[in-house]
């Protein structure tokens, strides 16, 4: 049986844990059934709209089905990561040309998404909504180191391994990212 | 250590903040949940991504079956021609036996002309009907990419260049006929041939009111077209 080589280390933060198990890499079901949370995770985090996502999630894992025989078993989540970053920004590319054509597709992620929203108090989804429009300010990699240390609960480590960037790295865009969400909030004021 | 750095501590674990703003960063992080994903929704994603392989994989085996009629007909060729050489074979071999038993045969029987009986090797004619062809290798569908247009797009627009555009576009749409961004790519295809004062802007403009009838550039496909025949009929 392939293993992933690489166990995922378990996160500290309450009510957003991940189970450290691994998975035979050649068997479709067990990767989705491991990975499907973690690859939506990273859709929103690199700015993939929510109203989309399961349509992302569905292509990732298309082309993961494809793939998946001629994966060396190296490094799972760093491989599923690089799919995802292809998928989200084909996605944006294909929504940016339509946008130019329609002016009717918004392109933030901003769009409202298929959830609990009736039942979300509205000053919760006035800050959810304004966090959305500073995070779509800042660049891509800040947006996604950010939103996966503050909001979905990984790592630095977890971070650098997925995206294969060295750790300082890392770290330096989430202190950025703080930096200019910071400046981003005291100039709407 | 808290997420992976001695001094890198999450915002929502610090106990304060260092300014006001990163006060209301921290605030607008804990309002922020994180994603889940229902049970239903995987379930129903995961049939999705079955549903749309196993249709791949039947025009993959569509694609297959001329090259399985080939096979089958070039090997009940080669049986026959096998056959057919092993028996002129045998007969050789049994003719000189009797001539050295009716010596008053004429030689010339013998060494009948055995150039003449090989069998030519098969051949498929090149106007032969496309199950008879030999099956090239097809290329495995890829994903679609959108680049192209992408990069039509700039091209036409901002850097003022319908000849490169034109390029693109050519290519996204013999690739991607029916792509997520075809109807996109005959448009600005129009565009990129008007500019070009090339001619094929009417053949683009007819296509695109053929395959997009109710399209939403169909006015400006029209216009090409009305156009061209204003200045046929000067």
């Amino acid at each position: 049986m392939a293993v992933s080589e690489h166990p995922w280390p378990v996160s500290s933060v309450p009510g957003r844990e991940r189970a450290a198990v691994d998975v035979d890499v050649r068997d479709f079901k067990a990767v989705y059934d491991r990975w499907v949370l973690e690859v939506a995770r990273w859709i929103r985090a690199m700015g993939g709209p929510a109203a989309d996502r399961d349509d992302l999630l569905q292509e990732v894992f298309v082309v993961v089905h494809r793939r998946l025989p001629d994966f060396d078993g190296e490094n799972l989540p760093g491989w599923l990561y690089r799919i995802t970053a292809h998928q989200v920004r084909d996605f944006r590319r294909k929504l940016w040309v339509k946008h130019i054509f329609s002016r009717s597709v918004p392109l933030t992620e901003s769009m409202p998404a298929p959830g609990p929203t009736p039942v979300m108090s509205v000053e919760s989804r006035q800050k959810r909504d304004f966090l959305d429009g500073l995070l779509s300010s800042i660049s891509v990699p800040l947006r996604t180191a950010f939103v996966l240390f503050e909001i979905e609960g990984y790592t630095a480590e977890e971070i650098a391994r997925i995206q294969g960037a060295p750790l300082n790295t890392v770290r330096a865009r989430i202190l950025r990212a703080r930096k200019k969400l910071s400046a981003l909030i005291e100039a709407s004021r | 250590m808290t997420g992976g750095g001695k001094d890198l501590e999450r915002l929502i674990e610090m106990s304060e903040a260092a300014t006001p703003e990163q006060a209301r960063l921290r605030d607008l992080v804990q309002s922020s949940s994180g994603v889940e994903v229902s049970d239903g929704a995987k379930q129903q994603i995961y049939m999705k991504v079955l549903a749309q392989r196993e249709g791949r994989h039947r025009k993959r085996f569509a694609l297959l079956r001329p090259a399985f009629v080939l096979g089958v007909i070039l090997l009940a060729a080669g049986a026959t021609a096998a056959t057919a050489l092993g028996h002129r074979w045998m007969e050789q071999r049994r003719r000189p036996a009797a001539a050295a038993l009716a010596p008053a045969e004429p030689r010339a029987r013998v060494e009948a002309p055995r150039g003449e009986v090989a069998l030519a090797p098969v051949e498929i004619p090149a106007t032969a009907p496309e199950t008879l062809r030999p099956h090239t290798p097809r290329t495995r569908p890829r994903s679609e990419d959108p680049s192209a247009v992408v990069n039509a797009l700039e091209a036409l627009r901002k850097q003022h260049d319908p000849d490169r555009a034109a390029k693109l576009l050519a290519g996204y749409l013999a690739a991607h006929p029916k792509g997520a961004l075809a109807e996109e790519a005959l448009a600005l295809s129009i565009e990129a041939a008007t500019a070009r004062h090339d001619p094929a802007a009417s053949a683009f403009a007819r296509r695109y009111l053929r395959d997009y009838p109710t399209g939403r550039f169909r006015q400006t496909a029209q216009a090409v077209l009305e156009r061209q025949q204003s200045y046929g009929a000067r």
